[in-house]
């Protein structure tokens, strides 16, 4: 009975509903991927080690090394950098592949050491043959409030580097 | 392309549409459709469940949640509400055998606090939501302040910002063998729901993600709710599944995209009661609900790849098989009652392979998931279609359709790698009764249909030989199909392979085959695992290549056979994988060495060369004349001495290296010895009678080692032939190793000359050297080289000089007698006066020499001083003459260039030999057409060619024993071969090849290039010997 009236309260609840643009805010943008990462970098897979738990309380992580091409933030062009990423994630798919050459907007590391792409798979791009950044349609409104090229579903990896920087400077 | 507009809003009056849906639901059985997020695998599991989605044991799981409350708005038991809610959204499909419940609360208020790392670096949370703590099958984490999604994902993860991503996530982690989940967990950030307005698109996630959490998959129906092509309609709206991959980022709130975003579609319905269906044995403890087979129809079958005739070959996986309500009145297709199965979607995905593994790096098999049951490789099933007029039949019609590379790229089983079905297959209307089950196969007509490749069998154990130009086309066809391939390699090779992957039209693509290349020792047992292979598919930034390069370019470890395999990366094999595979290697340079300075012609054997191959040496780019699958024919640059490596390579990023294959001049194992150098005591200003004379040879101290540098210097200072009167100079050993030079002191004492072996290059360079004592007086003379070679019966004229001096200075003036005192000879002149450097010169008048012949050089009047040492010229027989190729060996010019001439020495067969001179040199020539060998020593492998023109001349040798002759065209047009045979005495042979050819566009050939320099003729000092040259034969 107590828990029918609180879902009850609940469904009224979600009645009150604001408007959509006062929600927009919470879209992901490229500068919404940009300023909280604390790893901003263009590189290549080089290792994929999984680190499982050893005793009961203890969280399995996977820690994978790249090899640094463009560091932008938080990590040297040319250097090899290594995180380590809590294994739930690799356990719902979100994996690396040694050799995967991918440019990566990744969270300042936690408490735990632990980071992961921004935004999920958002903060994940991979390049196509002309080394041109996928974006795909799903991301494409990253570019919509820097860019105005929401309709285009890759762009020149100089050319978001370059927008990158331009966040970096704000 | 996508409309921003046709994502936020929905057409006005779906709503009423929705609403009647919703009755239609409501009042129909629920069916089985869709495809299960994971499926028993060949390992891990018991066999007896291979091929059987994973599921929560009799549906029945339970779950518990946090202690704590979810926000600063949501409290414990508010949350725990909306999470049994979420739940109660797949628990209420009439037809799925599931009861989620909630069975308590964890054993504590997960947050920031208790989701630490130790001082050891160990990252701790609590038992109770491990993967282990099977006895709380799903946790449930209320992360109120975001500090555990901050913890687990990394700084700003658990901030409002991030919510469209990280409102909730987690999914199952944790398996039985018995092909069950055992455990799950679910963060939910309680950063998302701080206000009203976010609990709509919180519970929209929560519900998609706990339709994970029960093991249901991803669904593609009616994508062009997400792409905009064509516009959505009311009806698109009304059959796209919640359970699709992802929404557009600008889905904020999610209603702006869908009007009803947490409403079950049909396909929702069926895809859950598929892994969970309500059958006669489990009925009894799911009141109220329907049996899922005998409420609703169903119709599966296999997509097939079809061969010319139509018939089936293989089956499809991968496909998106759709099938669509036909309204009985209207006679449309219905997009509202629409539901999906992927071809293949209880077969594996992902096997692994030979080259990169069969195991993640978590060392979990690949194949754990999917079954290897190639019957279900391209089975499909609509079991759980509905009857939406509720009649007891319905018509569906079957389509098939590619999966959305930009808004289903996750759709199992291939996900994220999907493949691109291949030809198409017509939609087909199948009726299909209530309780009812059809079969359908699809024939996908105009697909694929190489079954085989040409060359099998290629397996691993019965490699097939590499083709010949190292380039081909292969199809990786048969499920599991890999091809491996064997050659001949050497050690100190590096080498790149490139494997493209194809379509049907034979264009790069990355959406058919991932080919991944490894390569072992010919002898490695299978399951060996490979010396190197490609990381992934798709390793470099070209398009659709894999390639063993750059970062993963292969280094042979010993000379031996090889072998190379190719695999797709998901161990898949199908008629549409199809590729294009080059092998890049350098196996051999011919010579392995050449003169320091280059210029030499080197071919460079192996595979996979192309037109834009080119050639580096030592670092430097080296000019290329010709090249062809298996050959490269180049100039060696300027260089030092030393060892080289040769590197080829071209425009896609294929490489090739030699290491230390090449040898310039002297290689840091040579050696330098002295032959002659020795010398009586000489006047200041005149010649030693003999030359100092150096051969390098190689490590074995007997090879001779041409094209050396030797710097030969004095101390102090005095006269060098080889460096044209200079005190130092370097020099190249000619072709049989050896350098020279003559030597005129310049000033009284103890000379030191030596001879340095390619100093520029080594640190501590070998040397050898000899000394000359000089003196002086008031009245010298001296001949120069004063003993002498003729070859036996030699009519030839040969100058003698003799050279005056008083205490070194030249002196003129004086009359110099000269006078046979032995054997047959006559003189142009009986005396000289000599110039102002003091030089004196006859003209000895050699006819049919058979004897010893001694002239001498007298002062005149009273013929004193004579020169110590006379004139010898000593007979040499015609079976003692030897040959030597001096220079003009395997030249390449560019058509309408001018060749080197070709140069010999004769000599007798003493050790060191001496030169012979007045001896005649026959010179065979034939022009062909060239066959691009002229770097091979052996000749090449040509048949017979055929002889354009021919020719014969002869040529006298002089006193330093050479002769030559101009390789010429004899009147031959365009790229000409020029072989000519030189011969002397009885029997001194020795064979040249000469060879022009059209260079490519834009070569920059360094002019005449042959296999050795031309060794200097002017071994004689001062002007006056210059007319040496003037020998002429009788």
């Amino acid at each position: 009975m107590r828990k029918k009236s609180i879902l009850t309260a609940a469904v009224l609840f979600t009645l009150f509903i604001p408007t959509a643009s006062a929600q927009q805010r919470n879209q992901v943008t490229l500068r919404q991927l940009t300023r909280p990462a604390g790893y901003i970098f263009l590189g290549r897979v080089k290792s994929v080690q999984y680190l499982p738990a050893t005793h009961a309380n203890q969280v399995a992580t996977v820690r994978v090394r790249f090899q640094v091409e463009q560091g932008l933030r938080g990590v040297r062009s040319g250097k090899q950098f290594t995180i380590r990423q809590w294994a739930g994630l690799w356990d719902a798919g979100e994996r690396y592949r040694t050799g995967e050459r991918l440019l990566l907007f990744l969270y300042p590391t936690s408490k735990l050491g632990l980071t992961s792409p921004v935004a999920g798979p958002r903060g994940r791009f991979a390049l196509d043959r002309n080394g041109q950044v996928l974006l795909g349609m799903e991301r494409t409104a990253l570019l919509r409030d820097s860019l105005e090229q929401e309709r285009r579903d890759r762009i020149p990896l100089v050319k978001l580097l370059r927008e990158v920087r331009n966040y970096e400077e704000e | 392309m996508t409309s921003p507009s046709s994502l936020r809003s929905a057409p006005t009056g779906i709503v009423q549409l929705l609403a009647w849906a919703l009755v239609v639901i409501v009042l129909c059985p629920a069916s089985l459709a869709g495809g299960p997020k994971y499926v028993a695998g060949a390992s891990y599991f018991n066999s007896s469940v291979m091929g059987v989605p994973i599921t929560w044991a009799q549906g029945l799981p339970t779950y518990y949640t946090d202690q704590g409350s979810l926000s600063s708005i949501m409290s414990n038991p508010m949350a725990d509400a909306y999470v049994a809610d979420a739940f109660s959204r797949w628990n209420t499909v009439t037809t799925a055998a599931l009861q989620v419940n909630q069975a308590g609360h964890l054993a504590e208020d997960v947050n920031g606090t208790n989701v630490t790392r130790d001082a050891q670096g160990n990252i701790t949370m609590p038992a109770d939501i491990q993967s282990t703590a099977t006895a709380k099958p799903i946790g449930v984490v209320y992360d109120a302040d975001g500090a555990v999604t901050d913890a687990l994902l990394g700084v700003g993860a658990g901030s409002a910002a991030m919510c469209f991503s990280n409102t909730t996530y987690g999914g199952p982690d944790a398996f039985t063998t018995s092909g069950n989940f055992a455990h799950a967990l679910v963060v939910i950030n309680g950063n998302c729901i701080q206000n009203s307005a976010q609990v709509p698109d919180f519970q929209y996630r929560l519900i998609r993600t706990l339709g994970r959490v029960l093991g249901l998959g991803w669904s593609q129906v009616n994508d062009n709710v997400l792409s905009g092509n064509p516009p959505p309609t009311a009806q698109d709206y009304a059959g796209f599944p919640l359970m699709h991959t992802m929404d557009p980022v600008n889905c904020v709130p999610i209603s702006s995209c869908y009007p009803n975003p947490t409403q079950l579609t049909m396909d929702d319905q069926a895809a859950i009661s598929r892994l969970y269906p309500v059958t006669a044995q489990n009925i009894g403890g799911f009141p109220g609900k329907h049996l899922f087979a005998d409420t609703t129809g169903r119709i599966h079958g296999s997509v097939w790849f079809t061969d010319a005739n139509g018939n089936p070959i293989q089956p499809m996986q991968g496909v998106n098989v759709v099938a669509r309500w036909v309204d009985p009145v209207s006679h449309q297709v219905t997009r509202q009652y629409a539901m999906a199965s992927v071809s293949g979607f209880l077969f594996s995905g992902n096997a692994g392979n030979t080259v990169t593994g069969f195991t993640d790096p978590g060392g979990n098999r690949w194949d754990r998931f999917g079954s290897n049951d190639t019957a279900l490789e391209g089975f499909f099933d609509f079991a759980g279609l509905q009857f939406p007029d509720g009649s007891d039949v319905a018509t569906y019609q079957l389509t098939v359709e590619a999966a959305d590379l930009t808004w289903s790229q996750l759709l199992e089983p291939y996900g994220p790698w999907q493949v691109l079905p291949s030809g198409s297959a017509q939609p087909v209307l199948v009726t299909v009764n209530r309780g009812g089950a059809m079969q359908q196969d699809l024939l996908m007509l105009g697909s694929a249909s190489q079954e085989r490749d040409m060359r099998e069998p290629e397996t691993y154990t019965a490699p097939a030989k590499l083709p010949g130009a190292g380039d081909w086309l292969g199809t990786l066809s048969g499920y599991g199909d890999a091809d491996y391939f064997w050659f001949s390699g050497r050690v100190n090779r590096t080498l790149s392979v490139q494997v493209t992957a194809l379509d049907e039209t034979g264009a790069p693509t990355q959406d058919k085959g991932r080919p991944v290349i490894g390569m072992w020792g010919l002898s490695s047992p299978p399951g060996t695992v490979p010396g190197v292979a490609t990381p992934t598919a798709f390793n470099t930034t070209t398009y659709g290549l894999s390639a063993l390069q750059g970062l993963w370019a292969a280094q042979l470890q010993i000379t031996g056979d090889f072998r190379l395999g190719i695999a797709d990366e998901r161990g898949d094999g199908r008629p549409d994988f199809a590729y294009h595979a080059r092998l890049f290697y350098a196996d051999t340079i011919t010579p392995a060495r050449v003169a320091a300075g280059g210029g030499t012609v080197v071919g460079i054997k192996g595979y996979g060369f192309g037109g834009g191959t080119t050639v580096a040496i030592g670092g430097t780019s080296a000019s290329v004349a010709s090249r062809t699958a298996n050959l490269v024919v180049s100039a060696a640059p300027a260089l030092n001495d030393g060892v080289q490596d040769v590197v080829l390579s071209d425009s896609t990023g294929a490489s090739t290296s030699m290491i230390g294959a090449l040898t310039y001049g002297a290689g840091p194992n040579d050696s330098i010895v002295l032959l002659a150098g020795a010398n009586p005591s000489v006047a200041v200003g005149t010649e030693a009678p003999n030359p100092m004379l150096v051969r390098v040879v190689g490590p074995d101290g007997m090879t001779p080692v041409p094209g050396a540098s030797v710097y030969f210097n004095t101390s102090p200072a005095a006269a060098l032939s080889a460096c044209g009167g200079g005190p130092n100079c370097t020099v190249l050993s000619d072709e049989h190793g050896e350098a020279s030079t003559r030597i005129i002191p310049a000033t009284t004492g103890l000379i030191t000359i030596n001879a340095v072996l390619a100093p520029a290059s080594y640190t501590s360079p070998k040397y050898v050297q000899t000394t000359l004592s000089a003196q002086s007086s008031a009245l010298d003379i001296a001949l120069a080289w004063p003993t002498r070679y003729g070859a036996q019966g030699a009519s030839v004229d040969t100058v003698l000089t003799a050279r005056v001096l008083s205490y070194g200075s030249p002196v003129s003036g004086k009359t110099v007698n000269f006078q046979v005192m032995t054997g047959s000879a006559g003189l142009s002149s009986a005396s000289a006066v000599s110039d102002n450097s003091g030089y004196a010169s006859t003209t000895v008048q050699l006819r049919n020499l058979v004897g010893q012949v001694q002239v001498s050089a007298c002062i005149a009047p009273n013929n004193t001083p004579c020169a110590k040492y006379p004139l010898n010229v000593y007979v040499v027989a015609l079976s003692s003459l030897q040959m030597e190729a001096v220079s003009g060996s395997a030249q390449l010019v560019a058509v309408g260039q001018t060749f080197q001439p070709v140069v010999v020495r004769i000599t007798d067969s003493a050790s060191p030999p001496d030169p012979v001179l007045g001896a005649t040199v026959t010179f065979w020539s034939i022009v062909t057409r060239p066959d691009n060998d002229v770097f091979d020593e052996s000749g090449g492998e040509r048949g017979m060619p055929v002889i354009l023109a021919s020719a014969q001349s002869t040529a006298i040798s002089d006193v330093s024993g050479l002769a030559s002759v101009t390789p010429a065209s004899l009147g031959i047009a365009g790229p000409i071969e020029v072989e000519i045979s030189a011969t002397a005495g009885i029997t001194a042979v020795h064979n040249f090849e000469a060879e022009s050819a059209w260079m490519p566009p834009g070569t920059n050939w360094p002019g005449v290039r042959a296999k050795w320099p031309v060794r200097k003729r002017t071994e004689h000092l001062g002007s006056a010997y210059r007319d040496l040259r003037g020998d002429t034969g009788r």
